[in-house]
């Protein structure tokens, strides 16, 4: 039984990312290593998090301390990420044999599906594996669920992050290059009252209506149209 | 025709065996590890190598420019202005990209399968006793001093039976002892495919209260060890052949994990990576010795001679022979189109050529310029064959390429599968199984593997493959097992989503 609800849940949270990682990224070797990197980068910032939050001893328990400044690293590290792939673009360029508009996009949208893959895993891998062992007691029954959809939430707003942010720095567009790590921090703030509150009514609800309007910023930011989805499925 | 494909059988027969060499000897007795990677040379279109010498200059000048530009641009980060990259270079390019993931691929695959074994068996099962290369147990050492000074005499035991083993490898393989070679290959690997995995496969059973009886079990085991031995060392389907290697690696690092020591492990694993820079960076070390051998001897066609000790004919190339078929009906596979691999086998032809050119150009020392003499003249030898060949039969023409193929690709070492295996699973192991340790890993090791492709790519030259993803792995591990690892779980724990 646990093992089937863990599973459930398993397929509820990773399977969008993955789906969308064996459908499009799969087949291109130079995307792949893109991802691999983007969640290398990921992983810098959560170390250098984690750093300060050991150092910090007396704020341990609560993660209210760190939480902005992890939001602060990661969202630098973002930005690192999209210079170095900047310096070595045009070898993406030579690699991917993809001269369209679309191919900057497409390669920050994987960097958003390496951000949102590893950030999944760091942060419900380890309550998918103990909700999937002989069981546990917890206070809160709902306690897995929320994870799963929380963590599927941050998913789908990295990849939109990573697209909108890439194209924001690359059109010098200061909408979107704000919105990003504006929304970031409000979104992992208002994760704490999850857990303070009691609640998780308003992270849930407010984190899909986010997904919705960044989905959305992201098909505009990648320089679609409402057309272009009408040409799309007229084909 | 009936010759050339017997040749060409033969070959691939041969490169087997060496491939194999590697990890059962590390499997037995763990003789070599190091794993090389060589780079392929750069590839050259089927035109150009029929153009004219002048072309062929251009060409070069253009190289140059590139490995520059790659150079500006990857390390450094310099400006990517103006781009007059030629055809050729962006087929190497795109070539490079592609054998990447084939490198990728397999190495992720064999260590996912060593941390689900250690997470599924290992876990469940009391494992005692340790290795007679560590004979010094950690657990009986009164403090810390001497868990310490236990480790650091029981790796450099391990290190000094590497050390010798591949100093015997070299031997026999610089006077041709090549049946003492093979022989000794046949009889770990069986050894390793009956023996080994026979025990492995009774720990599976007993963990999941399975129940077999002994003689289904040993036609079982025998039929799956001959037809390992088979595969591995004669012929057989090249998928089943890659998938027995995976398998060999990963029961090899499961035997690692399983029995070394802890300090021992982790210091192992920082001491063969540095073993493996010195072996394949010194002028004298002696899997630089061996590479360079094998070069000397241009018998980089002949992969049986490659014997090099871990030096491996990956998964990778062998992918792309006579495969062609094969990759339609394979729809998950990396490798992008059918039609872009048939386009690089195309490329391949030229690229000994424009490799000599290049060294040549550089003025590379002593060892290189031999090197670049010996594959200058197999080009000049492909160029004519290639023409004879037009003439011939298309299957004849596929034999061939089939063995050309073999000489190209990178290479990486069964070792480094290991030892790739072995730190992902001792993560896996000694964190109880916390994800966040274990993908943390696995991705500073995929990134190393990326970070060496790509100096191989500047450099061109073997390269020991172990020393960055290692100390990638290591510094990730640690870090993520106590500093990382502690925040998520607060993060998960108050369901705080950063």
């Amino acid at each position: 039984m646990t093992v089937l609800t863990a599973f459930a849940y398993g397929i509820y949270t990773f399977g969008p990312p993955v789906a969308l990682f064996f459908v499009t990224v799969a087949r291109h070797p130079h995307e792949i290593i893109t991802m691999i990197l983007g969640a290398f980068f990921w992983l810098l910032a959560l170390l250098f998090a984690s750093l300060v939050w050991i150092i910090v001893i007396p704020l341990k328990d609560t993660p209210a301390f760190t939480l902005p400044i992890s939001v602060i690293l990661q969202e630098v590290f973002r930005w690192l990420y999209f210079k170095l792939l900047k310096k070595a673009d045009h070898l993406l360029e030579i690699v991917s044999e993809d001269k369209s508009d679309l191919r900057k996009h497409k390669i920050a949208y994987v960097g958003g599906l390496g951000f949102g893959l590893i950030a999944g895993i760091v942060m419900f891998a380890n309550v998918l594996s103990v909700a999937s062992g002989p069981g546990t007691v917890r206070s809160n029954q709902y306690f897995v669920t929320v994870s799963a959809f929380s963590t599927q939430v941050m998913i789908i707003l990295h990849i939109c992050w990573g697209v909108i942010f890439f194209a924001g720095l690359e059109s010098k567009n200061w909408l979107y290059i704000f919105a990003v790590p504006i929304s970031h921090m409000f979104i992992s703030c208002l994760s704490l009252l999850i857990n303070l509150a009691n609640t998780p009514a308003y992270f849930l609800s407010f984190g899909y209506f986010l997904c919705v309007v960044f989905v959305a910023l992201a098909f505009f930011a990648a320089g679609a149209r409402p057309k272009t989805l009408v040409d799309f499925f007229k084909r | 025709m009936s010759t050339n494909s017997e040749t060409a059988s033969l070959l691939s027969g041969e490169a087997r065996e060496t491939e194999y060499g590697s990890d059962n000897d590390e499997g037995m007795e763990e003789q070599e590890e190091d794993g090389i990677t060589v780079s392929p040379p750069l590839q050259g279109t089927r035109e150009e190598e029929e153009e004219t010498e002048q072309k062929d200059d251009e060409q070069s000048c253009g190289m140059k420019y590139v490995f520059k530009k790659i150079l500006n641009v990857l390390p450094s980060f310099g400006d990517d202005g103006d781009d007059p990259t030629s055809e050729a270079n962006e087929e190497a390019l795109r070539f490079g990209a592609q054998q990447m993931i084939l490198l990728i691929f397999p190495v992720f695959i064999c260590m996912a399968l060593v941390v689900a074994i250690q997470l599924s068996v290992e876990k469940n099962v009391t494992s005692s006793g340790t290795l007679i290369y560590t004979p010094f147990d950690e657990d009986t050492a009164s403090n810390d001093g001497f868990v310490l000074l236990f480790a650091l005499a029981n790796v450099a035991i391990v290190i000094t039976l590497v050390v010798v083993m591949t100093i015997i490898l070299v031997c026999l393989y610089k006077y041709r002892c090549y049946k003492i070679i093979y022989g000794w290959l046949v009889v770990a690997s069986a050894l390793l495919l009956f023996v080994f995995s026979s025990f492995f496969f009774v720990e599976v059973l007993q963990v999941h209260y399975l129940f077999i009886d002994w003689p289904s079990f040993l036609v079982l085991i025998w039929n799956f060890g001959g037809m390992g031995v088979l595969v591995i060392h004669w012929k057989g389907p090249l998928r089943l052949q890659q998938a027995y290697l995976i398998f060999c690696s990963a029961l090899t690092a499961n035997i690692f994990v399983k029995y070394l020591p802890n300090w021992t492990a982790w210091i192992l694993l920082a001491a063969i990576s540095l073993y493996d820079l010195i072996a394949v960076l010194c002028p004298k070390g002696p899997l630089r010795v061996l590479v360079e051998t094998a070069r000397e001897r241009n018998e980089t066609i002949f992969p049986s001679l490659i014997y090099s000790t871990t030096m491996v004919w990956l998964v990778g190339m062998a992918d792309r022979p006579t495969n062609k078929k094969k990759d339609k009906k394979n729809t998950d596979d990396t490798s992008g189109s059918s039609d872009g691999s048939h386009e690089e086998e195309e490329e391949e032809e030229g690229g000994g050529e424009r490799e000599g050119r290049r060294d040549n150009d550089d003025g590379d020392d002593d060892t290189d310029g031999i090197e670049m003499r010996s594959i200058r003249a197999a080009a000049d030898t492909n160029r004519e064959r290639r023409r004879e060949r037009q003439q011939q039969q298309q299957q004849e023409e596929e034999e061939e390429e089939e063995e050309q193929e073999e000489r190209q690709g990178f290479k990486l070492g069964l070792g480094d599968f290991i030892f790739y295996s072995i730190l992902v699973g001792k993560a896996a192991h000694d964190s109880t199984g916390d994800w966040v340790v274990i993908s943390s890993c696995f991705v500073a090791i995929l990134i190393g593997l990326c970070m060496t492709i790509i100096i191989l790519g500047i450099v061109r030259r073997a390269l020991p493959a172990l020393p960055i993803s290692i100390f990638c792995g290591l510094i990730f591990y640690f870090s993520s097992q106590y500093v990382i690892a502690p925040f998520a779980q607060v993060l998960a724990t108050t369901q705080t989503f950063i």
